[in-house]
């Protein structure tokens, strides 16, 4: 159940990033929703949630848009493991690590995904993509990372109290 | 991490691995996927490109200088109990009608083509306006190849189509590339190039919108700032004489024996709702 709730949230979030953030952009920037979503999660929620919602939030991606379908997926996933590795022993309130885990990710991402459809094809120049694609959206991904992981931190436990409750009532249900 | 985790993330990249053979190396497209995740998500990406709208026409600049400001609280002042909900929604008709129409005009232009209108319902998730998706498909008579126009001009064309919705390459994405010819008297013929994210030249570099380029010999040309730059009628694709975009700046690149002209789109691509299809481009190109 809170897997299913982890994804609509995903969704939600995909969708902003398709649509209402794109009227949004400075400079034509646009922070990676679901890169942030997917290290807060794996933060919050651990390694295994971290890594299934970046699997099948990825894979909408690349089914959405990617010509290289999978390539998100696995990233995402990963990511999400990585980040749950931090799970059990750091402090909730403190943004550090998730801004730090934001910035390192996004730069990995993107110097990966400039790789393959820019710099292998020929496209653009390593500099350029450093430059222009990589640096601005590391920067901008952090500048969101903050209000993002705020909002997850605080209604992640509401969001597992009501599963609980209605885990519950379910039980209670049944043995009636 | 537990063992059971280390399992399941060593299923999940055997998947991707799978996947990405599959779609790179043996150039499968899961058109079937693809449509169903598209059918599922496109009721709400259409409420979301909505809202975004609404948004941009109602929420206020935040750049507004002080004095802008004050004037304009002064004028809501004086319209407060007049403006309903009913008004907005009469401007947001009004607004979509008059893009319509504007779309009507090109139409116009074009008749010897049939068009078709359609919705821009997402945008790439990149930063850069080089994909559009476009809520009108195979099952609407949309094809690959196909020319798309907006009100300020020509957009692209339509790269590949799914069942009810199509990706359109826009006019600076990578690997968009047409012939054109300057408009003026014995205006040269060109061949533009989209540059993407590409080789911007500092200075007017706008990564909002983009350029395209054009490569030519100093005994081929003589183009120059402020040019206009059209469709020509040696493209196979587009239809003759629509607007492609002006030149905003020459280079001689010294290593190539070469002069580059960066040419600006005069449809601004980050503003595209409504487009306009060319579904008989080839059939009618004379």
């Amino acid at each position: 159940m809170r897997r299913v709730f982890d994804i609509l949230i995903g969704l939600f979030l995909f969708l902003l990033q398709i649509t209402i953030l794109h009227r949004m952009a400075v400079y034509g920037i646009i922070p990676d929703l679901l890169l942030i979503y997917v290290v807060s999660l794996g933060l919050i929620a651990g390694s295994q949630r971290g890594g299934f919602a970046g699997f099948v939030l990825g894979l909408i991606q690349d089914l959405y848009f990617g010509s290289l379908i999978g390539f998100s997926a696995l990233f995402f996933m990963l990511i999400g493991a990585c980040c749950g590795l931090f799970h059990q022993n750091f402090d909730r309130s403190r943004l550090m690590l998730p801004l730090g885990l934001t910035a390192c990710f996004s730069m990995i991402y993107g110097l990966a995904s400039s790789l393959f459809f820019l710099i292998i094809p020929g496209i653009l120049s390593f500099s350029g993509c450093i430059n222009q694609r990589v640096i601005p959206s590391v920067i901008y991904s952090c500048l969101f990372q903050v209000p993002v992981y705020v909002i997850m931190f605080l209604i992640y436990p509401l969001i597992k109290k009501a599963v609980r409750g209605l885990k519950d009532r379910l039980a209670g249900a049944r043995e009636r | 991490m537990r063992r059971k985790t280390v399992t399941y993330l060593w299923i999940g990249i055997g998947i991707c691995l799978f996947l990405m053979l599959l779609s790179g190396l043996l150039a499968r497209r899961f058109t079937w996927a693809r449509n169903m995740v598209h059918t599922v998500l496109s009721p709400v990406t259409r409420i979301f490109s909505s809202a975004s709208s609404w948004a941009e026409e109602n929420i206020q600049d935040p750049t507004l200088s002080r004095e802008e400001l004050l004037k304009r609280i002064d004028e809501l002042e004086t319209e407060v109990g007049q403006l309903k909900e009913e008004n907005r929604y009469l401007q947001s008709q009004a607004r979509r009608s008059s893009e319509l129409e504007a779309l009507l005009d090109i139409s116009g232009e074009l008749e010897a083509y049939e068009t078709t209108g359609a919705n821009v319902i997402g945008l790439s998730p990149s930063n850069y306006y080089d994909l559009y998706l476009i809520d009108k498909g195979i099952s609407d008579g949309i094809r690959e190849y196909m020319p798309v126009i907006c009100e300020g001009g020509l957009v692209g064309r339509v790269s590949r189509v799914y069942d009810s919705y199509a990706e359109v390459i826009t006019l600076i994405g990578e690997g968009s590339s047409l012939y054109g010819q300057v408009n003026r008297p014995g205006g040269d013929l060109v061949v533009l190039r989209g540059m993407g994210a590409s080789g911007q030249p500092k200075g007017i570099y706008q990564a909002d919108t983009g350029l395209m380029e054009i490569r030519f010999a100093p005994s081929e040309s003589t183009l120059s700032v402020g040019d206009e730059i059209v469709t020509s009628s040696l493209s196979q694709i587009y239809p003759p004489g629509l607007l492609i975009g002006s030149v905003v700046r020459t280079q001689y690149l010294a290593e190539e024996e070469m002069y580059v002209a960066y040419v600006k789109p005069s449809a601004d691509l980050s503003q595209v709702d409504m487009v306009l299809i060319v579904t008989n481009g080839e059939d009618a190109a004379p």
